[in-house]
């Protein structure tokens, strides 16, 4: 098989999070006084959108999306005792927008409905790259650091109660307050496999994963009002394989828009 | 070393970077990462750039022995001073007991990895101190305008998998390493065969975007790299000792006779390439960075080609970077 780049689509936005935003950093130490159920903060102490939340979650929408999820097209990826414990889906469809915009794993792998699949020949490398989305220090207002309980974040009470003694068990929650914004960029790659182009399919198809994402939530505890987000400020930009020879190339967006509802890609 | 065709490319880090220790160990990441690794993303920009072909020529000239162009493994730099490897068997007490490195502790003697370019190919010119793993000079600590003297730090992400229908998860651990600013790697790249040199500095653009290392996809490694011709006019070409700054498998006996410092390293891994299967490569052991040798090595490309695996060869990079050391550097057991 013969892959060659013919160029790359770079999406460059801002995530606003309309709701406040909780991505658990899955605590390992604890300190006095601190937060039980901090986010994840960079190197810097500030919060961000890890690459990795927005590829995981928008793959698993667009699974949805595209009805793959059926025992029959789900691959075991974590076993238990021997049993199933997380699917999720792979295929050796060379179409398919699954798994060639989010990309497969190597080799031989159990299927959900009983037996084995190989994608060794469906394998190409992962057209989506996703990154990290870091804040964006002004959209935090100094009116709303005065609100704040921390730098950047707040600090959110939760609460359950035992339904015959109502005892109270009151729990802290960090997040992101809402009206903050992120700057993101997604770069998807625009191949040539076996000599059949690309062309813009991917590039559409993950416009519809972003779509789904606004009407779904990220990170954690989105059935209860956290996580909603907005696409805003969306530019895209078209490097051509060629572009690579020369030393910077000032690009231009090829196509702007202020939200995902205004977007006609030409 | 001919100057004119040796640049530096200098990487800025726009994310984190994971380049794994060992396969199938997500929480543990080095800082930098060795020649063959930077060598095999070039090459699969490369041929993601030009083709199977066009590559496949290219590898071609590397397997017999004219490399079109060579790099060293990926170095430190903090505050823009570039670091390289310490050469293995230097005398860092003969060092001290000359009053050129002051240290309070033996033990930071030991710590030390890195020095700088300029002062290992000038033969340490000033009065040094060490930071950590990095020796600098003592002025440094007395301007004290810059009181973080490090390269960057490792973070832990938790990441977590969730099962489409029972939503149910399991979680993991990936760890990570972030560059301060200013601070980042950087590698020689000499490029012997001119006409190639765009599509080579192309191949190397392309990975700064595609990235380095591992879990590229969630955004880790990218990096804009810029290419400078600011390298150390090499004093002598014939010299008595050369360290190398890659990693290098030595192509007969009188290279392996030639080493005078060494460590073993062993190279291991999957198979990465478009055509790859998650197989493991076959095992090779290199000389590490800092090796010294003495006299002009070359070292060799090695087929580390998984048995039963047919689509195509899979190759390690262990050609030697060499760099002579100056007149009257000090070495154990050399006077």
């Amino acid at each position: 098989m013969d892959v060659i780049l013919k160029g790359k689509y770079i999406i460059k936005c801002k995530i606003k999070a309309v709701t406040g935003l909780h991505i658990g950093e899955g605590n390992n130490s604890l300190e006095i006084g601190g937060i039980d159920n901090a986010v994840v903060k960079d190197a810097e102490g500030k919060p961000y959108i890890p690459g990795s939340s927005l590829k995981g979650k928008m793959r698993s929408l667009m699974e949805f999306a595209e009805g793959k999820v059926r025992d029959n097209l789900l691959v075991v990826s974590v076993k238990r005792e021997g049993k199933p414990e997380i699917c999720i889906h792979m295929c050796d469809d060379l179409n398919c927008p699954v798994c060639g915009l989010f990309g497969r794993n190597h080799g031989s792998h159990d299927l959900k409905s009983g037996g084995k699949i190989d994608l060794t020949d469906a394998v190409i490398p992962t057209r989506l790259i996703v990154r990290d989305a870091k804040l964006i220090e002004s959209s935090i207002t100094d009116e709303m650091k005065e609100n704040l309980d921390l730098e950047w974040t707040e600090v959110k009470f939760e609460n359950n109660i035992d339904r015959i003694t109502s005892k109270a068990n009151p729990r802290q929650s960090e997040r992101v307050p809402a009206g903050v914004q992120f700057s993101a960029e997604f770069v998807i790659n625009r191949f040539e496999v076996n000599s059949k182009d690309d062309q813009k399919y991917y590039l559409e198809k993950f416009i519809k994963a972003m779509k789904l994402l606004e009407d779904d939530y990220l990170g954690g505890q989105g059935s209860r009002g956290n996580g909603k987000v907005r696409f805003v400020d969306i530019e895209i930009f078209y490097k051509d394989s060629s572009d690579y020879e020369k030393d910077s190339s000032e690009l231009q967006p090829i196509v702007t828009a202020k939200s995902l509802d205004d977007l006609k890609l030409s | 070393m001919d100057k004119n065709k040796i640049c530096r490319a200098v990487m800025s880090f726009k994310a984190p970077v994971h380049i794994g220790e060992k396969e199938k160990l997500y929480n543990i990441t080095r800082a930098f990462a060795h020649s063959d690794t930077l060598m095999s993303g070039i090459i699969n920009a490369y041929s993601l750039l030009y083709g199977k072909d066009e590559t496949e020529k290219l590898i071609s000239e590397f397997i017999n022995g004219t490399p079109p162009f060579e790099v060293s493994s990926t170095m430190p730099y903090v505050n823009f001073q570039y670091f390289v490897p310490v050469p293995l068997g230097l005398n860092m007490e003969e060092y001290k007991n000359k009053g050129i490195i002051n240290a309070e502790h033996q033990k930071e003697l030991k710590k030390i990895k890195f020095v700088r370019e300029k002062d290992l190919f000038e033969g340490f010119p000033f009065k040094y101190k060490p930071a950590g793993s990095f020796l600098i000079p003592q002025s440094e600590f007395e301007n004290d305008k810059k009181k973080t003297f490090s390269l960057g730090r490792t973070k832990e992400r938790a990441r977590v998998s969730v099962d489409r229908q029972t939503s149910s998860s399991n979680i993991y651990y990936f760890s990570h390493f972030e560059f301060e600013k200013e601070s980042g790697l950087w590698f020689y790249l000499k490029i012997n065969i001119e006409k190639l040199e765009n599509k080579i500095k192309a191949a190397i653009r392309l990975l700064g975007d595609e990235g380095l290392g591992g879990d590229r996809t969630c955004g880790l490694g990218s990096f804009d790299v810029d290419f400078k011709d600011d390298v150390p006019q090499f004093k002598s070409d014939k010299s008595k000792y050369y360290m190398s700054l890659s990693l290098v498998n030595p192509k007969d006996e009188d290279e392996i006779k030639s080493v005078v410092y060494y460590e073993i390293l062993t190279r291991s891994g999957y198979v990465y390439s478009k055509a790859g299967l998650g197989i493991k490569r076959k095992t090779v052991s290199v000389f590490g960075e800092g090796a010294v040798f003495s006299s002009k090595i070359c070292g060799r490309v090695v087929d580390v080609t998984p048995e039963k695996f047919l689509s195509h060869k899979v190759y390690c990079f262990g050609l030697a970077f060499l760099a002579p050391l100056p007149e009257g550097v000090m070495l154990f057991g050399s006077r």
